[in-house]
């Protein structure tokens, strides 16, 4: 293990430190994921909609900070420290908010809503289309048509869980800025 | 600010004159949320046909008398 940069509080080059930091912080970040979790379950004010949109968001937010603290203040290397964006993984918990509300006969997805998420959606991919496109531009005008870039495996498999990300929190940002839309429309 | 749909409606006049339905009694009514309705009578959404007369048939009045089509997107 090295540093990964030079410029971090603390310098850990240490396998158990490392494995040690890891647990702790992915321990608290499950910890926070499922208490927010729980106060979206139980806050029927909001749209389903919205709250697992804000769910999402949350888990990202949480999962960056992480990364960071990983990265600028334990000084662990950058590649083994993605591992901390499986907590990414938890949004899929999402579908337990609004089960309540179904259970209770509650309408949690009309035909405005549908409207809404595949609005949400088509922003999502597009989102990652767009980045796709341009990262390939960007190595092409450098590179050239004949040009060759090497890439590990496992380097392509972070392309795919970048673009899983992009896609869940574009969408999940446009889904809460539609509803906000409307928001602010009733309020005129 | 949003911009309005070209698609008015009377649903909030109607609702007061329906012995003062609440936007949750008309939502269920309907088979919509109640935010489907805000955004009905803010007319910041137009709604599907199917969703327009069922609308109207819970006031018993034709789908023109509670939607008007307004091509510069003005209230009426």
């Amino acid at each position: 293990m090295h540093h990964s940069v030079p410029w971090a509080l603390i310098h850990t080059n240490n396998v158990v430190a490392f494995f040690t930091a890891f647990a702790v912080l992915f321990i608290c970040g499950l910890m926070l994921t499922l208490l927010y979790l729980r106060s979206m379950v139980v806050n029927r004010a909001l749209h389903v909609q919205e709250r697992q949109a804000r769910f999402t968001l949350f888990v990202l937010g949480l999962v960056l900070a992480e990364y960071a603290i990983m990265l600028f203040v334990l000084g662990l290397p950058w590649e083994p420290s993605l591992a901390i964006v499986a907590l990414f993984g938890f949004t899929g918990l999402s579908g337990m908010i609004g089960r309540a509300e179904r259970r209770d006969g509650k309408i949690t997805l009309d035909e405005r809503d549908r409207e809404i998420l595949l609005v949400a959606n088509t922003t999502g991919f597009g989102a990652f289309w767009g980045l796709l496109v341009l990262t390939w531009t960007i190595w092409f005008l450098i590179l050239g048509p004949n040009g060759k870039v090497t890439l590990e495996i496992g380097q392509l498999g972070y392309t795919i869980f970048a673009g899983m990300i992009i896609i869940f929190s574009v969408r999940a940002a446009t889904t809460l800025l539609l509803y906000r839309r409307d928001m602010h429309a009733e309020a005129h | 600010m949003p911009k309005r749909t070209e698609v008015a409606n009377r649903i909030r006049r109607l609702r007061f004159d329906a012995g003062e339905m609440t936007q949750q009694e008309l939502a269920d009514r309907v088979g919509v949320t109640r935010q489907t309705i805000i955004a009905l009578e803010a007319s910041a959404y137009v709604p599907s046909l199917l969703l327009a007369f069922r609308i109207a048939e819970v006031f018993a009045v034709r789908v023109e008398e509670v939607f008007q089509y307004t091509p510069d997107g003005a209230r009426k």
